[in-house]
Order: C-alpha cells, then sequence, then structure tokens
C-alpha cells in the first residue's frame, strides 16, 4: 500500500471519534477496542480521539454515582465545568469523572447560583418524583443558572437496560433520554424538550431502533412550586404522548407496513408449487420450439 | 493482526447504527485499506438497482456480478458498462441461470406483489453456487417507508451419481422501517438478520431439479426469517422501550401488585382451612 494512498492523521482521528460516538447505550467498551486495534495508534487515540469519550458520555446524559451519595448525578453538557470536573446540583459537590472508567473522583464542595436556586430546587422536587414514577431506573438531574432577567432551567432523565451477550435472553441494550429546558422571564415561560429512544438488538445481526423528537409549550409563572409542578404535569403528558405515538407507529409498522412488503404465504394460502413453476416454463419453452 | 483487525471491524459494523452501513464501511475502508475486499465481501450492503436497457428490466447488484467497475445483467447476461471479456457463466450454467431467473421472479411475485429480483450463478469443482437477490420497496402508504432486502448464497455440491445433490444456504434479509409524523417524531427501526443458515439433500433427476432445490430451501428459510423479523422488530424491541419508561404510575402498579399479592395470601388462607 503506497504511502500516498493512506488517508491522513486527521481524518484517521476524525473516522475513529465518529466511530466512539456512534457506540449504541451499554457498549461504549467494545466500540472502543475495536477502534483502538483499528487505528492501531494509541499516540493519536490519546491525543486525537479522547476528546469524543467526553462528548460521547454527556451526549449519552451517563448516570454517575457519588461516593458519598445514594443518589447519582448525570454527566451532560450542562453541568461540565471544564479541566474534567463536573457538578451535582443535588449534593452540591463538585467531582472529578473519568470518561473511560466512569468513575467520579476528588470530591469538593460547589456553591450553586443563588439566584436561581429556589427554582431549581423546586422543580428538582418535583422532577425526581416524576422520574420515580416512571423509570424504574431512571435517574435525573435539574441544572439552574440566571442569565441577564431570566432563569434557566435544564432538567435531564436517563434511563437504560443493558444486557450482555452471554446473558440468557437475548442481547439487547436499550437507553431514554429526556432533556427539558425551560426559560422563564417575568411572569412567563417557555419549555422545550427533546426526547430520545435507542434501542440495540445484536444477537444474530445488528437491529437498531432510532428516535427523537422535539416539543414546545409556553407556561405562565407563578412561584416557584407552582411554576415547578405545572411544567412537570407538562413533562408527564408530553413524554406519555410521545410512548404512546411509538406504540402506535410500531402497530402500523407491523400490521401494514411490514405486511405489504411480504407476505406470509401467497395469496393461494400455501407454499409455492416449485414443480408447476418449472414446467410452465419449460412448456412455454417447448411452444416456442414448435 | 490483519484477522484480528478484520474480526474488530465486523465487529464494529455490527454495533454501529445500520442505518447508515454504508457510510461506516467506506470509513472503515478508508482507515484499514488492506481490509477492503474482505470488508466488500463479507459485509452485506443494501442492494442497489439497475437498469438493463435492452430487456427493459430492472436488476440488482452485487459482489457476485461485479467485474471492475461494470455488472453483469441476468436479462441479457451482457455487462453495463461493457467489458471486452467480463467474467460469463458456462453456457450449461447460463442455461440454468436463465430458468432460475423466471422461476425466482415468479416466487417474487406470489410473495412480495411487487419488487426486483436477481439470481447469478458460478461454477464450483463438484457443483455450483448461486447467489438470489431481492429487493422490495414499500409505496410510502400511512407515512411509513419501508424496504426489504434478501441475500441468499447456495453452495450446491452435486454428488458423483449425478443424481442428488447436497444445499447449503446462507442468508442475510434486511428490514427498513422510518417514519416521520408529528406525534411520534423521527422514528428509524433498521437492520439486519445475517448468516442464518440451513442445508439439505435433494434428488436430482433433471437439471431444473436443481431450481426445485433451491426454491424450496430459499422460501423455507424466508419463511423462518420472516416470522424472527416479526418478533424481534415488532415485539423484543418495543418490550424494551415500554421497559424503559412506564406510562402508568409505577406506584399505582406497586400498589396493584401489593393488591394482588394480598388477594393471593388472602385466598391461599381461606383454602388452607376449608382443606380436611
Amino acid at each position: 500500500m503506497a504511502p500516498d494512498d493512506q488517508i491522513s492523521d486527521q481524518e484517521k482521528v476524525r473516522i475513529a471519534s465518529d466511530f466512539i460516538r456512534h457506540a449504541p447505550p451499554g457498549e461504549f467498551n467494545e466500540v472502543f477496542t475495536d477502534v483502538r486495534v483499528l487505528l492501531n495508534n494509541d499516540t493519536l487515540l490519546k491525543e486525537g480521539v479522547a476528546g469524543a469519550f467526553a462528548l460521547y458520555n454527556k451526549d449519552q446524559l451517563t448516570p454517575v454515582k457519588l461516593p458519598n451519595s445514594s443518589i447519582p448525578s448525570l454527566v451532560t453538557e450542562h453541568n461540565d465545568i471544564g479541566g474534567g470536573r463536573f457538578f451535582d446540583p443535588r449534593s452540591k459537590q463538585s467531582f472529578k469523572y473519568d470518561h473511560l472508567r466512569k468513575e467520579a473522583s476528588d470530591l469538593q464542595a460547589w456553591e450553586s447560583d443563588t439566584a436561581v436556586e429556589s427554582w431549581r430546587d423546586a422543580l428538582e422536587s418535583q422532577f425526581t418524583e416524576y422520574t420515580a414514577n416512571h423509570y424504574k431506573h431512571g435517574v435525573c438531574a435539574v441544572f439552574g443558572q440566571s442569565r441577564n432577567d431570566s432563569v434557566s432551567l435544564v432538567a435531564c432523565i436517563e434511563d437504560h437496560q443493558f444486557q450482555p451477550k452471554n446473558y440468557w435472553c437475548s442481547s439487547m441494550n436499550g437507553r431514554w433520554r429526556s432533556q427539558w429546558c425551560a426559560t422563564l422571564t417575568g411572569g412567563t415561560g417557555e419549555l422545550q424538550g427533546t426526547l430520545r429512544v435507542q434501542v440495540h438488538y445484536y444477537e444474530d445481526g445488528n437491529v437498531q431502533l432510532v428516535c427523537s423528537k422535539n416539543v414546545k409549550h409556553s407556561i405562565t409563572c407563578s412561584n416557584e412550586v407552582e411554576t415547578a409542578k405545572e411544567m412537570v404535569r407538562l413533562i408527564e403528558e408530553s413524554e406519555s404522548e410521545y410512548q404512546l405515538a411509538i406504540n402506535e407507529n410500531y402497530q402500523t409498522m407491523s400490521d401494514t407496513t411490514f405486511k405489504a412488503l411480504r407476505r406470509q404465504l401467497p395469496i393461494t394460502r400455501s407454499k409455492v408449487d416449485w414443480e408447476k413453476i418449472i414446467s410452465y416454463k419449460i412448456g412455454k419453452e417447448i411452444n416456442k420450439a414448435q | 493482526m490483519t484477522e484480528e483487525q478484520l474480526n474488530r471491524a465486523l465487529d464494529l459494523m455490527r454495533r454501529l447504527p445500520p442505518q447508515q452501513i454504508e457510510k461506516n464501511l467506506s470509513d472503515l475502508i478508508d482507515l484499514v485499506p488492506e481490509l477492503c475486499e474482505d470488508l466488500l465481501s463479507s459485509v452485506d450492503q443494501p442492494l442497489k438497482i439497475a437498469r438493463d436497457k435492452r430487456e427493459g428490466k430492472d436488476y440488482l447488484l452485487c459482489d457476485y456480478n461485479r467485474d471492475g467497475d461494470s455488472y453483469r445483467s441476468p436479462w441479457s447476461n451482457t455487462y453495463e458498462p461493457p467489458l471486452e471479456d467480463g467474467t460469463l457463466p458456462t453456457d450449461r450454467l447460463r442455461r440454468l441461470e436463465v430458468e432460475a431467473n423466471a422461476a425466482f421472479d415468479q416466487y417474487r411475485q406470489m410473495y412480495f406483489e411487487g419488487g426486483v429480483s436477481s439470481v447469478y450463478l458460478w461454477d464450483l469443482d463438484h457443483g455450483f453456487a448461486g447467489v438470489i437477490l431481492i429487493k422490495r420497496a414499500g409505496d410510502g402508504a400511512r407515512n411509513i417507508k419501508g424496504c426489504w432486502d434478501s441475500i441468499h448464497v447456495i453452495e450446491v455440491q452435486e454428488k458423483s451419481t449425478g443424481r442428488s445433490a447436497h444445499y447449503k444456504l446462507t442468508s442475510t434479509v434486511m428490514l427498513w422501517l422510518q417514519t416521520s409524523r408529528p406525534g411520534s417524531g423521527t422514528m428509524n427501526l433498521g437492520g439486519s438478520l445475517t448468516r442464518q443458515v440451513m442445508e439439505q439433500d435433494g434428488t436430482v433427476s433433471e437439471p431444473t431439479s436443481h431450481i426445485v432445490n433451491m426454491g424450496r430451501l430459499v422460501e423455507d428459510m424466508e419463511n423462518k426469517i420472516r416470522h424472527t423479523l416479526n418478533e424481534i422488530y415488532f415485539g423484543k424491541t418495543k418490550d424494551i422501550v415500554n421497559g424503559l419508561r412506564s406510562i402508568q404510575p409505577l406506584a399505582d402498579q406497586k400498589q396493584k401488585q401489593a393488591f394482588s399479592e394480598d388477594l393471593a395470601n388472602a385466598l391461599q388462607k381461606r383454602q388452607g382451612k376449608s382443606d380436611p
């Protein structure tokens, strides 16, 4: 292979990073190992691709256990304070996060933004109850930031099911991600949501479900608790509507679309008579020859 | 090193979203050019359609009817773009190939009621091999786009008596479904079931017996795969989604569960009392 035919290191980094960032939920380690062997250049991996690990974990809303707290937090773009550190507004701490080992360490006290803390705290309270009520192993986090005259809140939920290949039932991984952003200015506000679901089946094949939906609502704000309750009410409504719509699609896909692609049996309701198909063709040939 | 790299590459292709197979394969080949030939022959891609202008019929493209950058049409048995001396099947095999294409064309119509099929055969030492391809795209009804791709590779070992043969079928079926609607946003359910294998012996009284034997094997295989796809796509993946989030509040469910447990316990106690 002539050296000229090789792609540049920059291109290799782009490709390796793309692969890492598209790892299905629960399979980061396997994809990482694949990429490492294929790239065959640990220096390039460490220098060029390491950024992709962090982007992946933040995009996945990766749950993280804190050594001194029973309630886990999330690793997201909203609580990234740079230098490999993230903050957990619930326990008022910051931590160092190892993106490969998925571990938190070096906990330090962290001060929340007092201007928005009452709003953030009220939403966290309602949102945590909502999460426990709809997501069996869900983890949620609420972040708050003041922006000029506005209160900016971000509420995230993550839930997943991972089943390794040697488990007794099929190899399947799935993850649900909700991200809701609220901007409250004076007595009104806007609530925007991005809902994402991904499922990967990989026994004897590769089948994936990739879904996403954007939602928008206008809200009226009174006090912290009432506003939080209204937001959670809208969130619950939107997410349940989304889930129902997905289920309806499944129904249509299986009843209508799939059937129209290939029938279970021909219209005769019995399997093909291959002898007949062959003899018909031979008949035609004999007729032609005459 | 190259064998390990090939295994890793194939593992990667089983994990990356199949919705981007072509891009993933292209990137993978750029990253590890030495694996190009192996990857192109072992990674199944959605089938592409070409038009045989001479015969006015569509045909499907794959590695088995490719020579350089040209593809052979099963209808006219010529290459497009034209090739000076492109690989062609022997006369005997070509006659069988014509019959096979006609037969599977009918099979396709009976099960798929549309779509395109193509059969390509090539010689082996003690028999022959072939690939049967079918592509069926949906009409977009109910705002859902769907597509089915079948890739069946069959190996026929003719016994020395000439009166029987052994057939080994390795099949891959790809199924793609996508929709974009206000209620559910974008929903993309796609991928493939790969390397399903079925083998059987068959009697051979004349050359066309092969088509009967291959046809029955392909039909059984596709029916089995269709059933499995139905279970995986519309059963298992849906179950996972509904396992991730519960529409009914979980507190209610815990209450219901506690209630039915109480009920079961109460019934047991009553039965215990009424036993002699």
